[in-house]
């Protein structure tokens, strides 16, 4: 073992070629996964809500169509968006924002059933005692339902994002200039390190996705939920 | 109209990418289930000569990449190698047993079988050790006082139940492997995405080879999903018990 | 038949046993009283070795519990138990039930384990529901199959620890018959229990525990005839709950 190649590449690693170039590596994983948490995040809730809200066949068209996202593989994923999307807006979308809507939309789907299951947790006592004080569904939801369902849905948008951030690493097959992507340009490059190479770009994953995971677990056991897995 | 539809010549490679994607999922799913509870056995040991490590094992599998655990397999181990051992790896070798012929599979299939087993085992685990702690702890008390052996407790009652709360779960895992197994292409297993992505770049044909190869991955997940919940229904739930 | 002397037990600073001591002999039926968190439990518990004990000796049917290198789920095999919540195993139908530890501990053959098993779910009025699982039964009907379960075994005595507590009301009764039945026949029972009509009924003494000590240890007739001449704790006890 010789991690030298670790040291001599170390910048290339965590930021790509930025500043004389775009940037990459581990800040480029940190990019996608944000800006992919907060998209998720929030069409998980949006999602969530109209799966809670919504009867008949609305409701099973929405649950159909999340179903879809949840079953295909988030490779195929990437490559509907990244073939789709110039289509849909007429010009070139760069790989980064190809792989964020992909990693929102498979993201959303499972968030949305995790905050569907978070609000039917709560006794349906709680929709009626507001709705007796005079509530309209809307505000009972913002006042009564989301603050007490939000904290047991936590555990699982925190598990999400682990899941985003460890599937943020697909953004290779597009050539997107990611943690993975180049630790396997770096690997080509020097030929002889491989396994020091990809031992130090799990590290750096591990790091993060840990530290959320440790994160998550802490919510969990404050709020007494069973944690959930997707 | 007929000109959309793709030559059989390259149906039939996304038929045989299938047959990987099915092969590589169904076997990874098998083994990581056994390996996934005797990591769940570990991990709930009352040592923690036992636990700890089990736990570091876990943790590490599930908080990195699969795509960079498979490069590390196919890459790193490769170069870990001796030299021997890595050709002889990579030339084809027959056995005969029986009346079976086997064959040792190239590099990169062994590679993606097992960085596909050790991932998924570490989510199994945690799913068996999720139906462990679903079964209540007055189970346990009640088997040892009837007289059976620590040992007895385990296989006669706790694992039975965890098993059973830990199968809708485990089911969703093995259809998490067969979505994963998708990434095996990065290291040129010619899986189902491998195809579907050879035959568009061959056909110019995107809809047509991206569609059916999604619509192959739905059903799969679908048959699984429908399995499920066939054996749910014929076995009565354990249900409320107090 | 069982032997406690001097047990104590701590959880950390908390004494929940504090120097407990009793004889019961063979055939005899004791009820332990005691408001909640009296210890009563915990004391029961130790006759079998499911609770560890700090200080002390109890020796059942001759066997030391608390002795180092007793093997103690040979001991169980012998100690029938009852317990509040039931614990059928409800991944196994109630033959099932009856069977697992006449086989896999006394290692009988499964003819053998079912034709016992018959034989007891009948003592207790329910022969037809061998084949059900335990969700698909009242609760006074799980508890009775969970007597049958201890029986089967052919226990030297019977640890029921309150057994109608997790009961509604109308199903404590069909439960209480199986047991005055079986004391009856001259079944060693140590009862922990709130019933105190089933005491009085069948009892041969009563045990009162409080903070983890026994306070009274005497024939039922005295415990129940002669209140003034009991501990202060035992008559506010018995005030509350025979004023129901």
């Amino acid at each position: 073992m010789d991690f030298s190649v670790i040291a001599d590449n170390l910048s290339y690693f965590l930021l790509g070629a930025w500043p004389h170039g775009p940037l990459g590596g581990a800040a480029l994983t940190l990019v996608l996964s944000i800006s992919s948490a907060l998209a998720s995040g929030a069409l998980g809730l949006v999602l969530g809500v109209a799966l809670a809200t919504t009867h008949g066949p609305a409701h099973q068209g929405l649950v159909l169509a999340l179903g879809f996202f949840r079953a295909i593989p988030v490779l195929m994923l990437i490559f509907w968006t990244y073939f789709l999307l110039p289509i849909v807006f007429g010009f070139n979308v760069p790989g980064t924002g190809t792989v964020v809507v992909a990693l929102s939309l498979i993201g959303g789907s499972y968030l949305a059933h995790s905050v569907y299951a978070g609000i039917a947790s709560l006794p349906p006592g709680q929709w009626q005692a507001a709705a007796a004080l005079g509530l309209r569904r809307a505000d009972a939801l913002r006042h009564v339902i989301l603050p007490q369902a939000l904290p047991i849905m936590l555990p699982s948008f925190l598990n999400q994002w682990i899941a985003l951030i460890k599937d943020s690493s697909l953004a290779y097959v597009i050539g997107v200039g990611e943690l993975s992507f180049v630790a396997t340009q770096v690997s080509n490059r020097e030929m002889v390190y491989p396994t020091e190479i990809f031992l130090f770009v799990a590290l750096l994953y591990f790091i993060i996705c840990s530290s959320l995971e440790l994160g998550a677990g802490a919510i969990a056991r404050r709020y007494g939920s069973a944690e959930k897995q997707t | 109209m007929l000109d959309q539809l793709l030559a059989p010549k390259y149906v039939g490679w996304l038929i045989d990418g299938f047959y990987v994607t099915l092969a590589v999922s169904a076997l990874a799913s098998a083994a990581a289930t056994v390996l996934g509870l005797l990591l769940c056995l570990a991990r709930l040991a009352p040592t923690r000569w036992l636990a700890w490590p089990a736990l570091a094992w876990l943790s590490l599998f599930r908080n990195t990449p699969l795509l960079v655990q498979l490069f590390f397999w196919y890459f790193g181990l490769a170069a870990l190698m001796p030299q021997g051992l890595l050709e002889w790896l990579n030339t084809p070798h027959h056995w005969h047993l029986a009346f079976f012929g086997v064959r040792w599979p190239p590099f990169e299939y062994v590679a993606g079988f097992t960085g596909l087993t050790l991932f998924t085992a570490a989510f199994i685990a945690e799913e068996f050790r999720a139906g462990v702690r679903g079964v209540p702890p007055g189970q346990a008390v009640a088997a040892r006082a009837l007289g059976l052996r620590p040992w007895q407790v385990w296989r006669y009652v706790v694992i039975p139940q965890a098993f059973r709360i830990a199968l809708p779960p485990l089911l969703g895992q093995y259809m998490n492997a067969v979505k994963n197994s998708s990434l095996t292409m990065a290291i040129g297993l010619a899986e189902l995405s491998y195809a579907s992505r050879q035959v568009e770049t061959e056909t110019f044909k995107t809809f047509q080879a991206f569609g059916i190869a999604t619509l192959l991955y739905i059903g799969t997940v679908a048959v699984i999903e429908l399995a499920g919940q066939w054996v749910q229904r014929r076995r009565p739930a354990l249900g409320a018990v107090r | 038949m069982i032997r406690i002397e001097n047990v104590s037990k701590w959880y950390g600073q908390a004494r929940v046993l504090a120097g407990c001591s009793t004889r019961i002999a063979e055939g005899e039926v004791v009820v332990v009283c005691g408001p909640s968190g009296s210890g009563k439990s915990t004391l029961i518990k130790t006759i079998n070795g499911l609770e560890p004990f700090d200080e002390g000796t109890i020796v059942v049917n001759g066997v030391s519990v608390g002795a180092p290198g007793t093997d103690l789920p040979r001991l169980r095999a012998r100690v029938g138990m009852v317990f509040q919540s039931f614990e059928l195993f409800p991944h196994l139908t109630v033959r099932e039930n009856l069977a697992l530890a006449q086989v896999v501990v006394l290692g009988r053959s499964r003819d053998e384990a079912h034709a016992r098993g018959r034989e007891y779910l009948a003592r207790v009025g329910l022969a037809g529901f061998a084949d059900r699982l335990p969700a698909q039964l009242s609760g006074g009907q799980q508890q009775r199959v969970a007597i049958a379960r201890a029986l089967c075994m052919d226990p030297v005595c019977m640890l029921f620890d309150e057994p109608t507590s997790a009961l509604d009301p109308e199903m404590v009764g069909e439960v209480l018959d199986v047991m005055v039945e079986l004391a009856g026949e001259g079944m060693t029972m140590v009862c922990v229990t709130h019933e105190m009509g089933f005491a009085r009924k069948v009892a041969d003494r009563v045990i009162f525990m409080d903070q983890g000590a026994i306070l009274d240890d005497c024939p039922s007739e005295e415990f129940f005839g002669n209140r003034a001449g009991r501990p202060e704790r035992a008559q506010q006890f018995l005030a509350r709950v025979l004023s129901h």
